[in-house]
């Protein structure tokens, strides 16, 4: 998988996890921060994030300190994930 | 009138019977341990958990032909024994029972233990139905499901009504059992502790979770009490936060407000308060916020514990354990060193206590702060002769 | 100075009443799930938070928006006065059903915070104080049924200790496809505004008309 490929169902499996029903694909930048002032995430949805990924990539990030960097936007969790992801 | 607190009990890692557990918490003991425990959770953790074999005693006793579950029996025990140290009839319309937990009958969702009961006993109001008709009560009890603040709001709910005249006697009993739901709840979440757990703690980093029951009788009759009364509740009120579900406030507003409320109620002012007996979860955003909210209330030279790495966090039981701690360091002219405390973690300053320390307290703030932002705050005082020392 | 009931809503059977008079109707829609949508696009909210809630707490923010009908309580009567009083029959058991699908098999065991979470009935209090900036009382008392006499014994309390002057009071309940929501805004009696005035006998005939 690309990254762009990547970021594209990325952003699909955020907004469902998420339930941000408000938000489309399309209008999630792939670079702005998703916490904060971006798409305005907080601490409960960095930790469902941590699930998506131990659930459907089987990466388990154990420090949540560490998620920051990683969480940052769609792109940085893209490139961590193509990182990290054991071949299947 | 003055509200008496007449009678009480404790069920939990630190044994069965207030006295019991006191002696323990003086000598510094503690009930949280590691546990490997696959019906519990699917690793390792730490918890503060019933002993099997008191649990063992006293199901024997009271539930020979398994028709309560473990949380209706830790209760029932519990309700007794705090009953059998005072005269009130628990019949009387003039008591109320007063049920405090979060998640009561939890464990009966589990597949292993479904089909066992009646699918109405998940609902707390039947718990509440079944502890009050069990004793041949007639009032309609009442259950606080608020989240960790229950038990302490639970405490102040009896004392409105008794105050105001409603009822005579209230029986407080709050509790909640340890459950696979609640301790991968807290896991997801990354707030349990590995390890125990050390509330305001420069280097903590998160919660025990607890299983255990208390039972505190209050009563505007100091006469229904087996031994008199020597603690009374003076008033209390709660507060929310307004800001997060799950995270504590930044500044500690809504704890601040629960005691404004407090203090206002009692007629207690802040430099009369002579011990703080703190929520105190050892989580770091908690911690720090309850130092931001006593200080701001001008409370930072109140001697001030934790009582989490005794016997961990005990959710709904929280507030009525730690109330009847808190009424017996009174009482014993002792107040107990914060466990797992060594080196000052907090951003304000406060007063944490790190050994026993005797000292003649008249007045005592209790505290609670949880999930949805709700805060609590409860002023004891100690009873002067008859009437309250406010 | 007895406090009196300046506004009630109540949300049930794909209806929103508001003092007896319905106000939006949908029988076509048959899940709650869309029905709340609904009604919180007939309340006219903007607020994202709304989609990530469960449904208990979807029902109490919507309930507390009508109610509340675009009046700023913390302007009249201080946040630290304004107080929740609210009852439930059955706590969360639908969130509480669906967390404990993510812990039943070990093979595929991923319990979720975001659900978690919402496994404590105050948590819908907590909601409606964020959305409203409202940090007084709280309370949640679990009921069997709506109880008009204990609602009204308890709000009676706290008003009449000061701890509060205005309060969102009753019932918020959500059972599988079955909801109910009746709340009602209690307010200090200042001889500005009508109402009725604060009863057990108010709450029920309300309750009823509804």
């Amino acid at each position: 998988m690309t990254e762009q490929e990547l970021i594209d169902k990325l952003k699909e499996e955020i907004i469902k996890q998420l339930n941000l029903e408000d938000q489309k694909p399309e209008d999630i930048d792939p670079d702005a921060p998703l916490f904060g002032e971006g798409l305005g995430l907080d601490s409960i949805d960095a930790l469902e994030i941590m699930v998506l990924l131990e659930k459907n990539y089987g990466i388990k990030i154990e420090d949540p300190k560490e998620g920051k960097k990683i969480f940052f936007s769609v792109r940085t969790l893209a490139q961590f994930i193509l990182e990290n992801q054991k071949p299947a | 009138m003055p509200v008496y607190a007449i009678a009480d009990h404790i069920l939990c890692s630190l044994g069965d019977g207030t006295t019991s557990v006191w002696n323990r918490m003086l000598a510094g003991e503690s009930g949280v341990k590691y546990h490997n425990r696959n019906d519990l959770f699917s690793g390792p953790f730490w918890a503060s958990l019933i002993e099997t074999d008191n649990y063992s005693r006293i199901a024997d006793q009271l539930n020979a032909g398994n028709e309560f579950t473990r949380f209706e029996t830790i209760c029932l025990h519990s309700i007794k024994e705090a009953l059998g140290r005072t005269t009130i009839d628990p019949a009387s319309p003039d008591t109320v029972f007063i049920l405090s937990t979060t998640k009561g009958n939890i464990d009966l969702l589990e597949k292993k233990n479904q089909g066992r009961f009646n699918e109405d006993r998940l609902m707390l109001w039947k718990s509440g139905r079944l502890l009050s008709q069990h004793f041949g009560n007639t009032s309609h009890p009442i259950v606080i499901s608020n989240a960790c603040i229950s038990g302490v709001l639970s405490v102040i709910t009896a004392f409105d009504l008794l105050k105001a005249g409603h009822f005579r006697h209230a029986v407080v009993c709050g509790a909640d059992i340890a459950s696979e739901f609640v301790i991968s709840g807290f896991q997801s979440f990354k707030s349990l502790a590995n390890g125990p757990c050390k509330p305001f703690d420069a280097s903590r980093e998160g919660l025990n979770l607890g299983e255990g029951v208390g039972t505190l009788i209050l009563s505007v009759d100091n006469e229904a009490a087996k031994d008199p009364a020597q603690v009374c509740v003076a008033g209390g009120g709660s507060g929310n936060d307004a800001n997060h579900i799950s995270g504590p406030s930044r500044t500690g507003e809504g704890l601040y407000v629960a005691i404004q409320h407090a203090m206002n109620c009692s007629g207690v002012s802040p430099e009369e308060i002579g011990f703080i007996s703190a929520h105190g979860t050892a989580t770091p955003y908690n911690d720090e916020m309850e130092s931001k909210a006593f200080s701001t209330a001008g409370l930072g030279h109140a001697p001030l514990n934790s009582m989490k790495a005794y016997f961990g966090h005990t959710l709904g039981a929280a507030g009525v354990i730690e109330t009847i701690i808190a009424i017996h360091s009174m009482k014993e002219k002792t107040l107990l060193r914060t466990l797992g405390y060594s080196e000052y973690g907090v951003p304000e300053i406060i007063t944490i206590l790190d050994r026993n320390t005797p000292a003649e307290v008249r007045h005592t703030l209790k505290t609670a702060s949880g999930f949805g932002g709700c805060n609590a705050a409860l002023v004891l005082s100690m009873c002067s002769g008859n009437h309250p020392s406010n | 100075m007895n406090p009196i009931i300046t506004k009630s809503i109540r949300i049930h059977q794909g209806r929103v009443i508001s003092d007896g008079i319905t106000l939006m109707e949908n029988r076509e829609v048959n899940v709650f799930g869309e029905f709340i949508r609904l009604v919180y696009k007939f309340a006219g909210m903007s607020y994202p938070k709304f989609y990530k809630m469960d449904d208990l707490c979807k029902l109490g923010l919507v309930a507390a928006e009508l109610c509340l009908n675009g009046r700023e309580l913390t302007n009249e009567y201080g946040k630290d006065k304004i107080g929740l009083v609210v009852q439930n029959g059955s706590s969360t058991i639908d969130t509480d059903k669906e967390y404990q699908r993510t812990i039943d098999d070990r093979e595929n065991y991923f319990p979720s915070p975001a659900v978690f979470v919402y496994t404590l009935p105050n948590i819908m209090l907590g909601e409606i104080c964020i959305k409203n900036k409202i940090f007084g009382e709280n309370a949640l008392m679990i009921e069997d049924s709506f109880r008009a006499d204990s609602l009204h014994r308890h709000t009676s309390l706290l008003f009449g200790n000061g701890r509060i002057h205005a309060s969102l009071t009753g019932w918020i309940e959500l059972n599988a496809e079955h909801y109910d929501a009746f709340l009602c805004l209690v307010e200090s009696d200042s001889g500005k505004r009508d109402g009725m005035p604060f009863t057990a006998d108010s709450l029920g005939k309300l309750y009823q008309i509804q």
